[in-house]
Formats: C-alpha cells, structure tokens, sequence
C-alpha cells in the first residue's frame, strides 16, 4: 500500500488527502458545543481558580503560624538535651558510691548482704555460660538475702509476740490474786460455811507471799491481809475440832501468829485428850 | 470631548485585549495550563477555544445521543480543570487531552453494557476485514440513503459512522486532534503499526463508501 511501513513515518496518499480536505469543510466543521455549555465550562474554571485562591490564602496564613512552631522545634532539641544530663546528673550524685566503688555497696536497707557484688570470673569463654553463672550468682544471692531479711523479721515478730505472752500473763496473775482476794475477803465478811483444806492452804500460800514482800514477820493490824490471817485461824480452829486427827503442817507456821498457833495447838490436844 | 475620550479609552481597551489575546494565541497548549494553573483565566479560554471543536465533535462522532455526548464532553473539560495543577508537560497536550476522551469514552460504553453491539474488534479482524466487503454490507443495511445523499460532507459523516470504532477512533484522533500516528499509539494504547494499518482502513473504507454514496470517484 505504502512505503512508509519500515519507519515511523505516515503521509497520506491522494486519495486520503481528499477525504482529510472533505472532512475539513466548514460543513463537517459545523459541530461546536453550544454557548450554554461554553458558559458552564467557563464558569467551572473560574471557580476553580477562586477555590485555589482561597487555599492558598489559608496555606499563606497556616505559613505564618509556622514562625512559631520553628521556635518550638528549634528549642526542643536543646531542652531535652540538658533535661537529660540533668537526670544523669542527679542519677551520678545520688548513686556516687555505686559509680565511683561498686565493692562498697551494701545491698539492701538492712545491711544483709555486706558483702561486695561479685563478679564473676572470666572462667570460660562461651558467653552464654557466663551469664548463666552471673544469673545464678544473682539469684542465689537474693535467695539468701531474702531467707536473711526474713529470719530477723520472724525473731522480731516472736520476740514481740513473748513479750506479749508475758504481759498477759502478768495481767493474769494479777487478776487472780485480785479475784482470790475479793472471794478471800467475801469470806470474811460472811463466814456460814467452813473453808475446805485446799482454800485453807491457797490462803496460807498468799499471806505468806505477802510476808516476804513486805520483809515481816508479822502483818498489820487492821488490813486486809490481817483479817485473812484472822479467817484463816478461825476456820483451822473449825476445822480442827471437826477433825482431830488435823495436824498443822510447816505451811501455816509462819503464816499465823505465834498466839494462834499455840491457841490451834491447845485445841488439838484437848480433842486428842477427849478422844 | 468626553465622548472622544471614551472612545479612545475603549479603543485603547480593545487594542491590549487584541494583543493580549495575540499573545495566548502564540502560547503552547503546555504554557497554557502552567498560566492557567497560575491563576490565569484567559489562558484557559484560550486553550477551551482551540480544543472545544475537536473534542467535542470527536464525541458526538462516536456516541449518537448528543445530550451523553456532551456530558462526556464536560466531563473530561472539568477533569482537565481540576487536574491543571498537578499537570506537567511531560507529554503533548493533545495526547493528554484524548487519552482522557477515550478512556472516558471506554468506561461509558460499558458502563451502558453495548460493548459487543458497539462494533469493538480485535486488530487481527479489522486487518483482515476487506474494504469491500464491509461497505457490501454498508448497502444491505442502507441501501436508499446512500442513493439519495448528495452532499459529500453529510456522506462523509455518515460515513464516518458506519465505521468500526477502532478506524472511527483513529480517523478522529488523526483529523480532529491532529495526532501523528505514534500519538494515536499512545492514546489507544497499540503499537505504530496497528495504528498505522487502522488509519488506512478506514480511509480506504471512507473512500469506497463515499464512491457509492456520491456516485463518483475520489
């Protein structure tokens, strides 16, 4: 058809320049869009424009306030800079003794651990058996510290907890050696029935534990512990005519006057003689 | 005196805009859109007014519906307007401009589902279709309009519309846009030599048709 084939030229031959003049007549050419559709494309561009005006008014406006945060970026580097060795500071001046001699440093507030962080030492060459034996180390060491620290708190917890113990029975004792003598001076005030043997020597044990507190050999006239060694001679002379085979024992020796003791002995031998 | 005064005022008006206008006229297609991108809305009239023609006759040469014709038509005018910002003169302005309408005009076509009717073949099939044949069945299909036309422009349009799409595409890119050949290449996105062998058929097959439709011999 044509020699233009090989290259990337294109003419057209005369048959094709015809129809191109044909198709260039002012008939073919009569198709235009019509002036409304003219006007609307007209009318898109400009506000296009007016869109991209505006945008650019707020981008310049959005410019202006960068100042701003320049000098916030700018001064950003810079603080944190020396917030940091700061920090470091503060961290080096607190933990001084760490930095300047780690053997010094005792672990733990208690003093437990007083000997020196070990290192370990450069036993082999693989790595990882290294750090093993350093974990290890480490562990084993906090274990320790822990059983430590744990054994004090215990003998602290059971030393308050004897002294405790102790109080209570203190309190104890004084309580009964109170009730005994409000039961003791009951009895007094309303001797109906005898004393039995055993509150006999319950109360020959306390006049006789007063006695040595007080350094005497007597009691006073008038108290409380005297009107007890009264009741209790009284009920010993009771109990000594009830029971004639009664024979006073070292108990109430020295708890009874020498006059009761010899009135209680008078007694016994009228009942042995009646016998 | 005032009056002499207007008149030179409007004289001295219209002389500027004249010049102004001489001086877009002289301005690339690419230099165009850079002003228009600018800001500058004479510049895209300038560029609308010398690409209306073409691209709008190159739709209606296509789609027979004239009111989807220019929808398409404003469509790709509205494209252009927003995409003047980012353009870059990278490559030929007209290139750019139909690359846009065919593609627009490939989604329209499916979107309206007639992709088999619209008469879409495959390169081989249009090489290897025969002028003769195709404008046989031209005057099975019309046979009394192509006796009774008389006027060569209105047989050449008709003509045109009975082509295949590929040829009608190639003919329109080449006579209304004025790409060469290798930039009808680009826009329909084949090779030189199937653009080349399209543009021959069809103008062959213009020939024939309009032989029979005026009844004498280009």
């Amino acid at each position: 058809m044509s020699i233009d084939n090989k290259d990337e030229s294109f003419e057209l031959l005369a048959h094709e320049k015809t129809i191109s003049e044909l198709y260039h007549n002012k008939e073919c050419k009569a198709e235009v869009p019509s002036a409304q559709i003219n006007a609307e494309i007209m009318a898109m561009a400009k506000q296009q424009l007016l869109d991209n005006s505006l945008l650019l008014i707020k981008e310049q406006s959005s410019t202006n306030k960068k100042p701003q945060n320049n000098t916030k970026k700018t001064w950003q580097w810079p603080f944190s800079l020396v917030a940091s060795v700061g920090i470091l500071g503060i961290l080096f001046i607190t933990q001084k003794d760490y930095f300047m001699n780690p053997s010094n440093v005792v672990a733990g507030d208690a003093g437990i651990l007083n000997a020196p962080v070990m290192r370990t030492p450069d036993i082999s060459h693989d790595r990882f058996t290294q750090e093993l034996a350093v974990a290890k180390s480490f562990e084993t060491k906090k274990t320790l510290a822990y059983a430590q620290k744990s054994e004090v708190l215990l003998d602290k917890r059971l030393i308050a907890v004897e002294t405790k113990a102790m109080l209570v029975r203190q309190a104890a004792k004084v309580l009964e050696e109170q009730m005994l003598v409000k039961f003791m001076l009951k009895d007094i005030d309303a001797i109906e029935s005898p004393m039995s043997l055993s509150d006999m020597s319950k109360i020959a044990a306390f006049l006789k534990q007063e006695l040595s507190k007080q350094n005497k050999s007597e009691l006073k006239v008038g108290t409380s512990s005297a009107k007890m060694q009264q009741n209790l001679f009284e009920n010993m002379l009771q109990y000594q005519n009830n029971h004639p085979d009664f024979k006073i024992t070292e108990n109430y020796w020295g708890v009874l006057s020498e006059k009761q003791l010899q009135q209680l002995k008078l007694v016994a031998t009228e009942a042995v003689s009646e016998n | 005196m005032k009056l002499s005064v207007n008149l030179y005022a409007n004289n001295a008006e219209s002389v500027q805009s004249i010049a102004a206008s001489a001086d877009y006229q002289q301005q690339t297609d690419a230099s165009l859109m850079q002003l228009y991108a600018a800001g500058d809305l004479r510049a895209f009239e300038t560029l609308y007014n010398r690409h209306k023609g073409g691209l709008y006759r190159y739709f209606m040469r296509h789609i027979r519906e004239p009111s989807a014709a220019e929808d398409l038509y404003q469509e790709i005018w509205n494209k252009v307007i927003l995409q003047a910002k980012h353009y870059k003169p990278s490559a030929k302005f007209t290139t750019w401009l139909y690359t846009l309408a065919h593609n627009k005009l490939v989604d329209h076509v499916r979107h309206l589902s007639v992709v088999n009717k619209v008469v879409v073949r495959s390169h081989d099939e249009e090489v290897d279709e025969s002028p003769q044949e195709f404008i046989q069945s031209q005057m099975d299909n019309e046979p009394e309009s192509i006796l009774t036309s008389i006027r060569a422009a209105e047989s050449l349009k008709q003509c045109i519309g009975q082509l295949p799409h590929a040829q009608k595409d190639s003919f329109l890119l080449k006579e209304e846009a004025g790409l060469s050949v290798k930039e009808i290449a680009t826009v329909l996105n084949t090779s030189f030599e199937a653009s080349k062998s399209r543009l021959r058929y069809a103008y062959e097959n213009l020939r024939q048709c309009l032989n029979l439709k005026t009844g004498r011999a280009i």
